[in-house]
């Protein structure tokens, strides 16, 4: 039974790499095809291709994880701020550089920002930084990729092969089919991965009553807070402090900035296919994040998912194998805590002397069938007063070991309550998001290095059109192995590199705007804004590495003591706080004033260059010469 | 109709911080939806009619006769793969 969801997931993997092939004897053989699928893609597969561009694995793992941890607040805070902002930057952004780049046959961000600002030196300052910027994601997909995998046929499928196993298919996809490989395999994607939340609500919905355990978890003090967004007692859960809440309206805007998001617009046939986008956008969003959010925060309230996210948590694991390792991994004092607290009574000493023997903890279900009797049973009728104040000691440490373990809440709650083949067909949805956005990202970086470097310092010129799309293909088999190498040590660096990345990106959107839409707007402070937000994401890093606390979470740490306490601090889960908002906030009006003060001392472009991007009502009247600003 | 739209817009914003569901859990949509998932679900909705009022009213028409300036490059014609 354990091979039957990874049976329903190779078969997934198989479509995805027909697919590809499929969309390979369809090229045309032009750089323009391989990259931007010929700029053909009709609205609705527009449409899919760019929401699955823009979905990754944190929408359904990353989304439950946060709600299971911090509660369903997480809705508000990420979803449904996307839900308004990522359309509109869609509706006022994505249109105009689907234009521009149809009209002057721009391929990247990069191209247009040379060709605006009139300076080969600051697309390759914004490619080396948004490359640096995007990196972490390919390692991150294959991380993700092979965690699943792994997880899902408990541990049958190595993390390093089932890692293999997702890069290859993505690999194969791209190298063959380019963009249209990966557009066609997003609409498969999109529609799997759309249909997961009411599968996922559904199935569990039949074997678990919401009313009831919700119900449940209103008359729990500890539990009541995941319902809402304010903090527990004594801080747990931690809650969303609302000026957090307020500044991650800002992050939406990195959406656009995103080298594959902005790539993806230009594959559009014609600018219509924005408007279904635009409409449906909200309404998908919804469909993917409502199901996962409630169904992650509601199995903080079903306590046999709470026992097997624990037994599944590297400190746990690690606890089992050596009770006194030589480098003990994070979490691991709650593992001991909670062992030894446990072998206070005698059931719990014998599971704990059981995996102490095995030397390992065993499969979800039978360890939750196991610990939650013990637990139970200390707040039980004929529990003993020493057992009725152990029971909340041990029921804190169970959940501080799950949430150390919380992006595998749904898929924990399927394993322990659906059947297997429907884990499987819902696992498959969970790869198809980390694979639709891996495609584009991948392709991007791709077809940033083929067109912003190597055509445009002379490779094209040389080579050809063959030897372009050779070099994009060659780069895509280059950076997926490398990521992938990395990925085998899971690198927990990628995973902050990538939250830096969204702030880094939402910075970046005063460069646009100041490009499309004022003519007064120069290289130089684009310049200035660029190297304020690579100064401000480095110092951000290291500040959240340097100030880090090995006990998470723990009290907040201030930074700056001397000058306001409350100025720059990292908070009780080691992020980055500046006045109580999140550091994107003035990372994006620093990038904004900059660009904004130094455009207006430093001299304009060509009036030639400013007449091209911004025609007169009279030019823009003659047919091919539209208004785009 | 473009000052309006740039009102609802702004009015969606502030909408959307809604401090006053901020410890509250109740009251449940079908007996167990908390406010803040049925709430921000509203908000979902919200938006996709804000966002249809801006491509009915606002959209930018001068877009759509855009045609191309540079020619295809002849070697981008004569490649395969």
């Amino acid at each position: 039974m354990v091979w039957l969801p990874a049976i329903v997931i190779f078969v997934y993997l198989a479509i995805v790499l027909y697919i590809g092939i499929f969309a390979f004897r369809r090229g045309k053989g032009t750089g323009e095809d391989f990259f931007l699928a010929g700029r053909s893609i009709g609205s609705i597969v527009f449409f899919l291709s760019l929401f699955a561009t823009n979905m990754t694995a944190f929408a359904i793992i990353g989304s439950s994880g946060m709600s299971y941890r911090t509660g369903i607040g997480v809705f508000g805070m990420m979803a449904t701020s996307s839900a308004l902002v990522i359309p509109l930057t869609l509706f006022f952004i994505g249109t105009r550089l689907w234009a521009l780049g149809k009209r002057f046959g721009h391929m990247t961000q990069v191209a247009y920002f040379r060709d605006r600002w009139e300076c080969s030196e600051i697309g390759t300052f914004i490619f080396l930084l948004t490359a640096a910027m995007m990196l972490p994601y390919l390692i991150i997909s294959i991380i993700g990729g092979g965690t699943i995998l792994e997880t899902l046929t408990e541990g049958h499928i190595p993390y390093a092969v089932g890692g293999a196993i997702v890069a290859l298919v993505v690999m194969g996809n791209v190298f063959f089919g380019g963009m249209r490989g990966a557009v066609l395999v997003n609409v498969f994607q999109t529609l799997l991965f759309l249909s997961f939340g009411a599968i996922a609500f559904w199935a569990i919905g039949h074997r678990v009553s919401f009313p009831e355990t919700v119900t449940k978890m209103l008359a729990n003090p500890a539990q009541a807070p995941l319902l809402g967004r304010a903090a527990g007692p004594n801080g747990i859960p931690p809650g969303i402090p609302k000026l957090v809440f307020i500044s991650y309206m800002l992050i939406p805007l990195s959406s656009i900035m995103f080298p594959h998001m902005s790539i993806m617009c230009l594959t559009a046939k014609k600018v219509q296919a924005f408007k279904k986008t635009v409409v449906l956008y909200p309404l998908c969003i919804m469909a993917i994040w409502l199901p996962c959010v409630f169904l992650g925060g509601l199995a903080a309230g079903l306590p046999p998912v709470s026992a097997a996210m624990a037994g599944e948590s590297e400190a746990l694991k690690a606890w089992a194998e050596n009770q006194k390792p030589a480098k003990p991994p994070e979490n691991f004092q709650l593992a001991v805590r909670l062992m030894d607290d446990l072998a206070k009574t005698h059931k719990g000493l014998e599971l704990c002397n059981e995996l102490i023997a095995k030397k390992e903890v065993p499969p979800p279900k039978e360890f939750s069938d196991k610990l939650v009797p013990i637990v139970g049973s200390l707040n039980g009728a004929n529990a003993t007063l020493a057992q009725k104040q152990l029971y909340p000691l041990v029921v804190r440490d169970v959940r501080a070991l799950a949430s150390s373990n919380s992006d595998s809440v749904l898929l924990m709650l399927l394993k322990l309550n659906v059947w297997p083949i429907l884990a499987g067909i819902l696992a498959a949805g969970i790869i198809s998001a980390v694979m639709g956005s891996d495609c584009h990202q991948i392709l991007a970086l791709s077809t940033m290095f083929t067109k912003d470097i190597f055509d445009y310092y002379g490779g094209r010129r040389r080579f050809g059109e063959r030897g372009t799309i050779f070099v994009g293909r060659t780069f895509i088999i280059v950076a997926n192995l490398l990521a992938f190498l990395i990925a085998l040590k899971r690198p927990q660096i990628f995973e902050l590199a990538v939250q830096y990345a969204f702030s880094g990106f939402a910075a970046l959107a005063p460069v646009m705007i100041a490009a499309l839409f004022w003519k007064r707007s120069t290289k130089w402070g684009a310049f200035a804004a660029a190297l304020f937000v690579a100064f401000c994401i480095a110092v951000t890093g290291i500040l959240e590495i340097k100030f880090r606390q090995k006990v998470i979470p723990g009290p907040d740490v201030i930074i700056l003591p001397n000058i306001y306490q409350w100025a720059l601090f990292l908070n009780k889960q080691g992020q980055l706080r500046v006045f109580g908002m999140m550091p994107v906030v003035p990372i994006v009006a620093g990038s904004a004033l900059l660009m904004y003060v130094v455009s207006l001392i430093t001299p304009p472009p060509s009036q030639q260059t400013i007449d091209r991007y911004f025609p007169s009502k009279e030019a823009a009247a003659a047919p091919g010469m539209p208004v785009v600003a | 109709m473009k000052w309006l739209l740039l009102i609802l817009t702004l009015v969606l914003i502030v909408v959307h911080q809604d401090f006053w569901n901020w410890g509250s859990s109740k009251p449940l949509a079908f007996g167990f939806l908390p406010i803040g998932l049925w709430y921000h679900a509203l908000f979902c909705v919200a938006a996709a009619i804000l966002l249809a009022m801006f491509v009915m009213f606002l959209w930018p028409k001068d877009l759509e006769s855009v045609e191309r300036e540079v020619p295809q490059d002849d070697a981008a014609q004569n490649a395969g793969h």
